[in-house]
């Protein structure tokens, strides 16, 4: 037992060597730390690992500081610290990869038949969905702060696993742009026009379309060159 | 006297050939080291000679015979046209009563009568041989005997000398590539002759000082050669052969030039050949042109001061022609592919049975010796694994090209095999009509049952072996828990069913640190079970078994990274959408969202199977280490680590 827990120890410390810690919490703020199911109260002075998530209250906000990174979230925002790193354009790139990697769909395989044996209740909770939306708008407003506080290429890859995670924000199509925006303003034009074109999917305000269209008219012209 | 020696290697009836560039056949009489012989079966050989000197005589030179056993070759031959005579005056002459004279006359004949051969292919590159001869001597010569009696008187007699000589001789060939011979041979290495009856003959007898020869031949092109041969005593011959193609035959011409230090001038004779060679016979048509003239009437004094060094050729010889017939007999069946070379990939690992159907054992170098296109199968049989040839595969190669050809292996399902042993591969290849071609041996390590390559995708063999076992066992831990699973909705019954199963096995089982770094041992489930526990590989399959037995879909994670010391984790399909993830955790780094085949989306989770407290320490284990080594690494990109699919 003794081994599994040096082994234990030796991979937690490997995989999350960095720490943060709270510098001023305005109002009221909670954690998840590491891969805990209860939250904490935030208070100055807290240090967490990378892996935990933090949650700001509306009307609240937190200030963090990490290795070379410092941050302040405002209200109705989560995140991940994880999430709380420079990343180079090239980096973003490579992350960008990673996720096409983690959305493409499994190959089909032959598949052994499910467990026909039934359990739980008939007509009664067979399939609930219990959407937790609200903590998806956080998430995504927390990866838009980082974007503000200077992390875009992080914030990016935040909002990607926003949208992997909770399906339903992908069609606020304010944030979506946002995001887009930045791979525009990166030059990362291929991947920007991939995401206006899904985005002209959405239900958009007119507004929203024509910029759109002129985003997508100029950057094909970019790529024609 | 400077007296023969024997017939010389760098000499031959029908010029200097490379037999590589014949129909299974060869055309060399005088070298009994056939080593680079392609005759498959049997070649019965007759030639026929004219020469034309003052008046021209037509004889048989040889007639042969040449049998291939495998690597053995036999040859033997008759050769009574390989002979010479010299008639020389004595310079004594009687004179009759009638006053005329009478010239006394003295005769030398060389015969070689016999020869016999044999070699043997060692490999692929290297013949050994050897030659038995036997010559005869006659040697005649009329001399003037008194008579005494009442009335004394002279009588010419004749005095006959009937020598025998056997003598025999080794050669080896080396053969650096499929163009390029080189070859070693004795001459008159063991000589064993018979003493003459009258002293004055022992200056006419066959000379047996040793010398050597050594021949390179060289094929710059697929149908010409370039053909050399030395000895040691300062003799060769060169010569250059091309063949052309004709509807599967062959026509071959060549050129041979000789020197001999006995012979002027320096080049002093040329040999033209003219050879049609097919499947069942060869004519060759040869000459031999000498340089310097006279040759018909020379003194006993030349004779006697220079000998001559070949029965053949000689600085007596006159200009002959030879007809050639080779008739070959295969008995066998012609050789239409060969290997060259089979080289073992991958070492025997019974578990993973169906691996080696999609990834070949071997690959065999083999060529096509025919002018079309073959069908070739390939065929294995594995000392200990298979009990009869194993066929898989059609492959086709192009006329007289090479390739590489996969060898595929079947290794039957429920083969136990307790212990790695060193067997051996025996590679066959069959043509279409099911006639096998060639075979060779190759040896190969079979493993363990419970050996694994440390392949972590390799582990699912080990996962589906014991599926019967897993399902029965699965099943009955979890009726154990039918009250608490019938209050569930349906959706999450697959993520408590993993929690179930897990925190009921981790009851009875202990972590035991593999203490080798290399992974080459696996448990199966029953295994496991049985002793109570396993490094993180066998509680891995384990736990991966028995969820897939029961439909629940399962992924090994492969973590490469930490400093060769790898590592597996089990990821599980708890088939809840995105929406529904809430239902079973409040912290959304603890799952993972992955597609299926239609593009849903479905919450996956990770346990670290080492973590034997209870099922949400192994998930929270296992959530940080694929959130810091596949993710916040990006290993799932740079390859450290990897999901695999179990089925």
């Amino acid at each position: 037992m003794k081994k599994i827990i040096f082994l234990l120890v030796v991979i937690s410390l490997n995989a999350f060597p960095q720490n943060f810690e709270i510098i001023k919490v305005n109002g009221k703020a909670k954690a998840l730390l590491n891969s805990s199911e209860s939250w904490i109260e935030l208070k100055s002075g807290s240090k967490l690992s990378a892996n935990s998530i933090i949650e700001v209250d509306k009307n609240s906000s937190v200030k963090i500081v990490g290795e070379n990174v410092s941050v302040t979230l405002n209200g109705s925002s989560a995140i991940t610290l994880s999430s709380l790193k420079k990343m180079s354009t090239e980096e973003l790139l490579l992350a960008l990869a990673m996720e096409n990697i983690l959305s493409a769909p499994r190959k089909n395989k032959n598949n052994n038949s499910p467990n026909t044996a039934v359990y739980g209740k008939n007509d009664f909770e067979k399939n609930p969905v219990v959407s937790n939306d609200e903590f998806g708008l956080k998430r995504l407003n927390g990866a838009k702060q980082l974007a503000e506080n200077g992390l875009k290429e992080s914030a990016v890859i935040a909002a990607k696993e926003v949208y992997r995670k909770y399906p339903s924000t992908k069609s606020l199509a304010d944030y979506r742009i946002f995001f887009a925006d930045i791979l525009y303003e990166k030059k990362l034009y291929e991947e920007a026009l991939d995401e206006y074109k899904d985005i002209q999917t959405l239900t958009l305000s007119e507004q929203q379309k024509e910029k759109l269209s002129e985003r997508i008219e100029e950057i094909k012209k970019k790529l024609a060159k | 006297m400077t007296a023969l020696t024997m017939a010389q290697q760098s000499f031959d009836i029908n010029g200097l050939w490379n037999s590589d560039l014949l129909i299974n056949s060869e055309l060399t009489s005088e070298n009994n080291f056939p080593a680079a012989s392609n005759v498959q079966d049997w070649l019965f050989s007759v030639s026929y000679g004219s020469e034309f000197s003052a008046r021209t005589n037509s004889y048989l030179n040889e007639i042969s015979a040449i049998k291939s056993f495998g690597n053995h070759l036999f040859k033997a031959r008759y050769s009574p046209g390989f002979q010479k005579e010299f008639l020389f005056s004595t310079g004594q002459s009687i004179i009759l009563s009638d006053t005329s004279s009478q010239s006394l006359k003295a005769d030398y004949v060389y015969k070689e009568l016999f020869g016999f051969g044999y070699s043997y292919n060692l490999n692929e590159k290297i013949s050994f041989g050897f030659n038995l001869k036997f010559f005869n001597q006659t040697f005649t010569q009329e001399v003037i005997k008194p008579v005494f009696s009442d009335t004394n008187y002279l009588v010419i007699e004749t005095e006959k000398d009937e020598i025998d000589l056997w003598k025999a001789d080794l050669g080896m060939s080396y053969k650096f590539s499929e163009n390029f011979l080189v070859s070693f041979a004795s001459l008159n290495l063991l000589t064993s002759e018979s003493n003459p009856q009258y002293d004055y003959n022992k200056n006419f007898l066959l000379n047996t000082d040793r010398s050597f020869s050594f021949a390179v031949y060289i094929k710059p092109l697929q149908n010409s050669a370039i053909n050399f041969i030395y000895e040691t005593d300062n003799s060769f011959a060169g010569s250059l052969n091309h063949f052309f193609k004709l509807n599967g035959d062959k026509i071959g011409i060549s050129i041979t030039a000789y020197h001999d230090k006995f012979q002027n001038p320096f080049i002093n004779s040329i040999s033209p050949s003219l050879v049609y060679s097919s499947k069942y016979f060869d004519v060759a048509l040869s000459g031999i042109k000498y340089f310097e003239k006279l040759k018909d009437i020379s003194s006993f004094q030349k004779f006697s001061d220079n000998g001559i060094k070949n029965l053949l050729h000689n600085q007596f010889s006159f200009d002959r022609v030879n007809l050639t017939f080779n008739f070959k007999l295969n008995t066998k069946a012609e050789q239409q592919i060969k290997i060259l070379e089979a080289e073992i990939k991958r070492d025997i690992f019974p578990a993973l049975s169906d691996e080696y159907l999609d990834k070949p054992i071997a690959i065999a170098k083999v060529v096509n010796l025919t002018e079309k296109l073959l069908t070739v199968k390939p065929a294995i049989k594995i000392n200990g694994i298979n009990k009869d040839l194993i066929q898989l595969g059609n492959f086709q190669i192009a006329a007289f090209d090479t390739a590489e050809i996969p060898v595929y292996a079947f290794i039957p399902e429920n083969i136990q095999i307790d212990k790695p042993t060193l067997s051996y591969a025996e590679i066959y290849f069959f043509t279409n009509a099911e006639q096998q071609e060639d075979e060779i041996q190759k040896p190969i390590l079979v493993n363990s049952i419970n050996s694994w390559d440390g392949e972590v995708r390799n582990l699912r063999y080990f996962i589906k072996k014991d599926l019967a076992f897993t399902q029965s066992y699965a099943k009955q831990l979890l009726s154990n828990s039918k009250s608490q699973l019938d209050t569930l909705p349906n959706s999450l019954a697959d993520f408590y069913k993993a929690k179930i199963i897990f925190n009921n096995i981790i009851k009875n089982l202990t972590y035991v640190s593999d203490p080798r770094i290399k992974w080459d041992f696996v448990q199966y489930p029953s295994e496991t079970l049985k002793l109570k526990g396993g490094d993180c590989d066998d509680l891995s399959v384990l736990f991966s078994s028995l969820l897939e037995s029961i439909g629940i879909e399962t992924a090994l994670i492969d973590y490469r990274s930490r400093n060769d010391i790898r590592h597996v984790n089990v990821m599980i399909n708890t088939r809840l959408s995105p929406n529904q993830a809430s239902l079973i955790t409040e912290n959304d780094s603890k799952y993972f969202i992955r597609k299926n085949a239609s593009g849903a989306d479905e919450v996956w989770i990770v346990i670290e199977t080492t973590s034997l407290t209870d099922f949400d320490t192994a998930w929270s284990l296992g959530s940080e280490i694929f959130n810091g080594e596949a993710l916040d690494k990006m290993g799932l990109l740079n390859g450290d680590v990897q999901i695999i699919d179990v089925y």
